[in-house]
């Protein structure tokens, strides 16, 4: 392990965070609001200290993986925690432990905010609020080195702890230029949904902020009421079709949109997300209409929006689905338990493990059936080994379990059943809202202080996906 | 290309190992003197207001009591020196009232200060039914109630602003607190930079150096010459290519 790797990289991602605090430092300007001075400190402090070092550290190249994996382990920690001192700056409501909650929330792209009031703060501040669901959103280490010039191999290893999936960026390509067009991406449809909102009437400001927290399936508001206070069908639409790009596996989709007729690896996944969500709003629009809605106009609007903002692990909100009937809840529970697919800026189970979850134990009962028989599993009419298809699935197994003990600390701790559960499942598919007293149009001001450490552990694992932030403080990891 | 420090100047590096932590010295310094500075200002006004508040309700007890003495001289029929305190409480305890109605300082303030009002229009219309029916019943059904009434409003409007004072108090230290914390930070800052500092160059500068030295002396030596590794691009990299240099035209001429 050779530390001036992690140190040189991390002093990157820092640099950047601290650059976009200076960018929000000037939108504090721009409205006069108070917080331009904060953000200005903050981000020369950031960005000093992470561009010290690489000074005179030299750039390698020569990456090895479990230097990789330390890097994005101690990248997200020290990325959280330096942008949690503009909100600690600030004062009221932001205590020490709200402040971390708040930037571990943004960087993971939960949306879960101990904010009961979002209208009362300053706009530079609630803007840097939403740069730190954009950052986290491409991954801060990826996007260091999508700016990073002239990265060579380095840039696979590393973009590999925060992008994982069955589509992988081809061989052929080097992993760099993958992550440039990824980013090309991400910006792209960033800039494009800030003008389509801001055609539609909503104020540049709100536009921004709002699209930057849908791509990278955020969910921070500008507004208490969320997306709901602008009561639009064509923001509705917009936010809907964003969320819904942003829960895609951005290798796929940048493979899509460069090399349409390469795109045929990541069919099955793209054809399960978008038929779960389909049969999920089905779902919930029958079970709302008429109980919640009285026409099928506004229960299709509402429905599909929460379904579509659940699913993705967004997190905004139009209604209070707190209040629908428990199957629907019930429904977009399990949705959001499964979260969006591999390779987005979404959390959740995903559902590339889910695919491979199934036909895992469709090959299973082959083999009961017929010990002798020849099987194997093919993804897109490919192969994929048996090992590698195990080792996706375990995953599985200690999201449950992280799931169940968070749960159970909680209830300890003094939450009740709804909100332990849903909370804790909110936080770890990095959705935000749960149901209950943590439902879309409620917040996470009032749960315990012990409750808002552990929720903050639970994204972190979430994003990371446990192994990469684990691994690092596992004894076998510095044995030579 | 500035991203990285490896294709810097020795000099350029040098120059920036100061330089950062000096922005970011001055930076911390200006906003924290700042932040100081209304936070002072902010503490001055909100514990005068909340001051002053406190100040106009001892006085309105005091007027008060005096009304209430003036009145029971007034049963006893002391009519003159009854009008003499009265005049001059009333007066007093109306402008008190005025004074605190306009120094809303506390959330509840106002809503405190709406009931106090009520109750002293009320009071002031009972003491003119006792002042034109003197008895002490009249006093006791009526006025006292009032009178009891309106001073425990009084003395919450007081325990209100006090506590606001200590809640202020409160404030300041977690305001004092919160701006002291780049300070803090650049505290540490400044001595992670001191031992990062000492560290990178010992690594990227005195060692190469010395590396150049040891190639030199075996030159020297053994007339053998190896070409030390340098990982950064700066002047000692190109030292070492000129040490080459050097050894390629010795060799040349001694060939």
């Amino acid at each position: 392990m050779r530390l001036q790797v992690a140190v040189f990289y991390n002093g990157f991602a820092l640099a950047l965070t601290g650059l976009f605090m200076l960018v929000s430092a000037g939108v504090g300007v721009v409205y006069h609001d108070g917080s331009a001075g904060l953000l200005t400190v903050s981000g020369l402090l950031i960005a000093g200290i992470g561009y010290f070092p690489m000074i005179f550290i030299p750039r390698r190249t020569d990456v090895r993986l479990r230097e990789s994996i330390f890097v994005v382990a101690f990248g997200w920690l020290t990325c959280t925690f330096a942008g949690a001192i503009p909100f600690y700056l600030y004062g009221p409501p932001f205590s020490f432990v709200n402040s971390i909650f708040e930037s571990i929330s943004g960087f993971t792209t939960t949306g879960a905010s101990i904010l009961a009031t979002v209208e009362d703060l300053p706009k530079g501040l609630l803007f840097w609020r939403a740069c730190t669901e954009w950052l986290g959103g491409i991954g801060i280490v990826s996007f260091a080195l999508a700016v990073m010039p002239r990265m060579g191999q380095v840039s696979r290893p590393l973009f590999q702890q925060e992008y994982t999936g069955l589509v992988v960026p081809p061989a052929n390509v080097r992993a760099t230029d993958i992550l440039r067009g990824l980013f090309a991406v991400y910006l792209g449809l960033t800039l494009t949904q800030t003008v389509l909102l801001a055609v539609t009437g909503m104020p540049l400001y709100d536009a921004a902020t709002t699209a930057l927290a849908t791509l990278p399936t955020g969910g921070f508001s500008v507004r208490n009421a969320s997306l709901a206070y602008y009561n639009s069908v064509a923001v509705d639409v917009i936010t809907m079709v964003f969320m819904f790009l942003g829960g895609m596996n951005f290798v796929y989709l940048h493979v899509l949109l460069t090399q349409p007729r390469k795109a045929r690896q990541g069919l099955e996944v793209a054809a399960l997300y978008y038929g779960l969500i389909l049969a999920v709003v089905a779902l919930v629009v029958f079970l709302i209409r008429g109980s919640v809605y009285t026409n099928w106009g506004d229960a299709l609007r509402f429905g599909s929006f929460q379904v579509i903002s659940v699913a993705t692990t967004t997190g905004f909100g139009t209604a209070d689905s707190s209040v629908w009937p428990i199957p629907a809840q019930i429904a977009i529970v399990m949705i959001l338990l499964i979260g969006a697919c591999n390779g987005s800026t979404g959390g959740g189970i995903k559902h590339d493990r889910i695919l491979l979850f199934f036909k895992l134990l469709h090959y299973r009962f082959r083999q009961m059936v017929h010990p002798s028989a020849l099987a194997s599993i093919r993804v897109d009419g490919r192969y994929v080994d048996l090992d590698a298809v195990e080792r996706t699935v375990f995953y599985i197994a200690p999201y449950l379990a992280t799931l169940g003990l968070a749960t159970l600390i909680l209830s300890c701790i003094g939450m009740n059943a709804v909100d332990s559960f849903t909370g804790t499942a909110a936080c770890l598919a990095n959705a935000g809202p749960g149901m209950g007293s943590l439902g879309t149009m409620e917040n996470y001001s009032a749960i315990p202080t012990a409750a808002k450490v552990i929720l903050s552990f639970v994204m972190l694992f979430g994003r990371l996906e446990m192994f990469a932030l684990v691994l690092p403080f596992t004894p076998g990891f510095w044995r030579k | 290309m500035v991203l990285s420090g490896a294709n810097m100047s020795l000099r350029t590096k040098l120059l920036l190992s100061f330089l950062i932590p000096s922005v970011m010295w001055l930076a911390v310094g200006v906003w924290t003197s700042a932040r100081m500075r209304n936070l002072g200002s902010t503490v001055e006004g909100m514990l005068a207001d909340n001051e002053r508040s406190i100040r106009y309700a001892v006085e309105m007890v005091q007027a008060l009591e005096r009304m209430d003495s003036a009145i029971l001289l007034r049963i006893n029929g002391d009519s003159a020196v009854y009008a003499a305190i009265m005049d001059s409480a009333s007066v007093a305890y109306r402008k008190s009232l005025a004074l605190a109605a306009a120094n809303i300082t506390v959330p509840g303030e106002r809503e405190l200060l709406d009931t106090l009002q009520q109750l002293s229009g009320r009071y002031f219309f009972h003491l003119q039914e006792v002042v034109g029916t003197p008895t002490l019943s009249n006093y006791n059904l009526h006025l006292y109630p009032t009178f009891v009434a309106t001073r425990r409003a009084i003395s919450d409007l007081r325990t209100m602003n006090t506590e606001a004072m200590y809640s202020v108090a409160g404030q300041i230290a977690d305001r004092a607190r919160r701006a002291a914390l780049p300070g803090d930070l650049l505290m540490l800052a400044a001595i992670v930079f001191t031992v990062a500092f000492t560290v990178l160059v010992q690594v990227y500068v005195v060692k190469p150096i010395r590396r150049l030295q040891n190639s030199v002396h075996l030159w020297w030596k053994s007339g053998k010459y190896e070409a030390a590794q340098i990982e950064t691009k700066d002047e000692l990299q190109e030292l070492s290519e000129d040490l080459m240099r050097v050894r390629d035209t010795i060799r040349g001429k001694e060939s």
